[in-house]
């Protein structure tokens, strides 16, 4: 019968699996101290409506609006409805949205429980001025302040219309002299953008950031996102911002690493077991509670501390550290080194009390140990190692090295000191040396060849000779006036024989050649006489031989 | 003119050749030593059972290497002194650094392979993709190395000059053989001159920067990401005596970095 009745109920459970309810927080927005908007969104059969004013979250009423309606497909019947809610805003933290129910076809469905986290500034858009655009430095910094101390520092930016930035000179964000913790936060509302540099401050003076300024262009977008300028380039500027650092007192204890604080408390506790060998690993637990900002306030230097150097080890990791309610727990690993260790040494920590007014050192209890030494043979006893010597523990158990990545390196010589023979760029000299080199080769050639034409050249003499054998007028004459210029050019009357007898002078031997020659040329043009050249050779030989004595 | 050679000028030539010889000896003898310090301690290094010991080791071999770069400069050398330091850095962890020298050592010998694949596992290891291939001209160029091209510059010129005397000297005519071989050293010449005067060098960042709108801190920045360290960019122009380089990143976003983020290749 049951079986039965159950069969029967089957359609009904069907129907009732197709309605389901989830609900999330929006991610965009959640800030602290603002309201916090969420969305439900519910599956649902068309047939079946959502009772709008039935949501209720934790028994109470919860006020939700539709922002859409879906339909799943055209084949399904299935529908997809979204409403938005608003819950009151929360400081930071990690939350939980607790079920919520709504009413659909007449049936009260629920969400599964979420988790939320509100990590950011509350941020509120506040502008001071109807300005298009609007500078307003921010400088949280407690008062008085001390090195080790932390601040906020940034800005606002307020903007009537979207606005790229194209110039500006933000001083507080570089925070010169003050250490930047973490990265910069950029938080959007609409209407202001907030940029905000934790920093931490570390030598004691008087900083000035500014005047800062901010340029920017107002621009709109079409509807195909294209952006275009609008209007003229608009400025904002905004005060100097003056932070003053105050020096710690003189005389701080040897365990004062630069905490800051109020009525501090700080206590050690063990975490790991008190049973070692000599090589393995003790964690501690250091708290550190009180007023103010725990996160900035430095853990003790076990280093340096009486009873560790030469006896722990601290890891090469930062401890890390857990945040709860007004305390901070750092987890610290140290390796135990010595079989000689019998406890945990005290540990001091030394911290300025800003309400006292003067250093406050809290010391931790010890915490026995019991080491025993390695249990393989041949392992060496680490001999105990002076404090003042053990600056830096011995590295005897420290991490083994891997495998290497890449190829072992060149052994290099003296070659590859120096630049390739020839591969500088002297060597375009080659250029104008190229060029002198072939002019002297040239010249070279030139004289070479003058040279040659003159040891070859024949004598006035065996001109003369071959003259006197010339049958020929004309060649008689031309060979006759070679020689005689020849020799006119041996004897120095004349530097070149490289003319025409007419050239020749009139005075002198080159006279007279001048004269016999162009009475030759007379007789045998202009008909002048007879032209005898037997006659003329003898003539020409007797004168020859007068201006060959004469030279002489 | 005789140019008579007295035996005092024999014996001053000698001396001064001699006086050379010796300068070259000692010169390179010093460098001789600290090599082999710098690779016994790269090899201590590469054997050594602890991470601090070998840090310690690689840390000596990286600093003689650099001090050896600093005083010789071989800029125009075989680029294995380049490549050591690129290990020495991968070696070390500091890979922008192992970046910038992989680059200047492929710069010198192309064709290393070990250089290549070293610089992929350095992009691996900073998370950079592989940068696109350069244009097919300038790829060719990037596998003729600067030296040699200025080497076959001088001895093709030396050879152009050498024919053109030959043909002054016995009357042949050797034009064309010296035009073509003229031709050739002035295509090395000029690829030379192209790479270093029209070719924008590249430069590789060190330290992560914000790429600037123009030349200085107050200018906003092109987009909010910082450049990689390890990213390799092209040098468009220097600004404010050297302070500010105009740079294209891969990306091909152009803006402006402040010098000391930055090294040339």
């Amino acid at each position: 019968m049951v079986r039965v009745i159950f069969l029967l109920l089957i359609p009904f459970f069907a129907a009732a699996q197709e309605v389901k309810v989830s609900a999330r927080m929006d991610s965009g927005g959640l800030a602290e101290n603002v309201p916090l908007s969420g969305t439900v969104t519910v599956e649902h059969p068309a047939s079946r409506h959502v009772d709008r004013e039935s949501f209720k979250i934790e028994g109470r009423p919860l006020e939700a609006k539709l922002i859409k309606e879906v339909e799943f497909s055209e084949n399904s019947s299935l529908r997809l409805s979204l409403y938005g809610f608003t819950l009151p805003g929360k400081e930071k933290g990690l939350y939980v949205l607790p079920p919520i129910s709504v009413e659909v076809g007449g049936k009260r469905y629920s969400s599964l429980s979420t988790t939320y986290e509100i990590s950011q500034t509350s941020v509120q858009a506040s502008p001071k001025t109807n300005a298009p655009l609007e500078l307003e430095p921010i400088a949280e910094a407690p008062s008085p302040m001390y090195p080790g101390q932390r601040a906020l520092f940034g800005y606002k930016i307020y903007y009537k219309n979207p606005t790229e930035i194209l110039e500006d000179s933000l001083p507080l964000l570089i925070a010169e002299g003050f250490r930047k913790i973490g990265s910069q936060q950029v938080a959007d509302v609409p209407g202001m953008r907030q940029i905000t540099q934790e920093v931490e401050a570390e030598k004691p003076g008087e900083y000035v950031f500014g005047p800062s300024y901010i340029i920017g262009q107002p621009y709109e977008r079409d509807k195909y996102g294209r952006q275009s300028a609008t209007g003229e380039k608009v400025r904002a500027d905004a005060p100097p911002v003056k932070i003053e650092v105050m020096p710690l007192p003189a005389n701080a204890p040897p365990s004062f690493n630069g905490a800051v604080g109020s009525g501090l408390e700080f206590s050690v506790s063990l975490l790991s077991l008190d049973q070692l060998t000599v090589g393995q690993q003790v964690e501690l637990a250091l708290k550190i509670s009180g007023e103010g900002d725990l996160s900035a306030i430095p853990i003790p230097d076990l280093c340096c501390q009486p009873g560790f150097p030469g006896m722990f080890q601290e890891s090469d990791m930062p401890p890390v550290p857990t945040t709860r309610e007004e305390s901070i727990i750092y987890s610290v690993l140290l390796r135990v080194l010595s079989p000689h260790v019998k406890e945990v040494p005290p540990i001091a920590f030394t911290y300025y009390d800003l309400k006292l007014g003067k250093y406050v050192t809290k010391t931790s209890s010890p915490i026995p140990l019991n080491v025993t030494p390695p249990l393989e043979e041949g392992e060496p006893l680490l001999p105990i190692i002076k404090e003042e010597e053990a600056k830096w523990p011995q590295t005897a158990y420290s991490e083994k090295t891997g495998p290497l990545e890449i190829s072992s390196a060149y052994k290099l010589g003296a070659s590859d000191l120096q630049n390739r023979p020839f591969g500088g760029w002297s060597v375009f000299l080659v250029i104008p040396f190229g060029v002198i080199f072939l002019y002297i080769v040239n010249d070279l050639k030139q004289k070479r060849g003058v040279k040659a034409e003159k040891e070859e050249a024949p004598s006035s003499r065996e001109l003369l000779h071959n003259a006197l054998a010339e049958d020929e007028p004309g060649y008689f004459f031309s060979l006759l006036c070679s020689a005689f210029l020849s020799k006119l050019e041996e004897a120095g009357d004349i530097p070149s024989a490289d003319i025409g007898f007419r050239q020749l002078p009139e005075e002198g031997a080159a006279g007279e050649v001048r004269r016999f020659l162009l009475e030759i040329e007379e007789r045998r043009y202009a008909g002048k006489g007879e032209f005898d050249l037997n006659e003329v050779k003898g003539e020409a030989e007797k004168l020859f031989k007068k201006i060959e004595e004469k030279s002489r | 003119m005789k140019l008579k050679l007295s035996p005092g000028h024999i014996a001053l030539g000698f001396s001064f050749f001699l006086f050379l010889f010796f300068a070259y000896y000692i010169f390179y003898a010093t460098a001789d030593h600290k090599l082999s310090q710098a690779y016994d301690a790269y090899q201590a290094g590469e054997s050594a059972p602890t991470v601090s010991e070998r840090e310690r080791a690689f840390n000596e071999a990286l600093q003689i290497y650099l001090e050896l770069r600093q005083a010789y400069a071989p800029e125009m050398g075989t680029g294995r002194l380049d490549y050591n330091i690129a290990n020495l850095y991968y070696q070390l962890g500091q890979y922008p650094e192992a970046v910038l020298y992989y680059n200047r050592a492929l710069a010198l010998r192309p064709g290393d392979a070990d250089a290549a694949r070293n610089l992929l596992r350095t992009y691996e290891k900073l998370g950079i993709k592989q940068e696109a291939a350069a244009a097919p001209f300038e790829e060719a160029l990037d596998y003729f190395p600067l030296p040699r091209r200025l080497q076959f510059f001088f001895f093709l010129a030396l050879a152009g000059f050498l024919i053109l005397s030959w043909q002054i000297w016995f009357g042949r005519d050797l034009r064309i053989f010296a035009a073509a071989v003229f031709s050739l050293a002035a295509v090395a010449g000029g690829s030379a001159l192209y790479s270093r005067y029209i070719e924008a060098p590249e430069a590789v960042v060190l330290e992560a920067s914000l790429l600037r709108r123009d030349a200085g801190e107050k200018y906003a920045p092109v987009n909010d990401s910082p450049v990689v360290p390890g990213t390799k960019v092209d040098v468009l122009d220097v600004l404010q005596g050297g302070n500010w380089l105009k740079v294209s990143t891969p990306s091909g976003e152009v803006g402006y970095l402040p010098k000391n983020s930055l090294e040339i290749i």
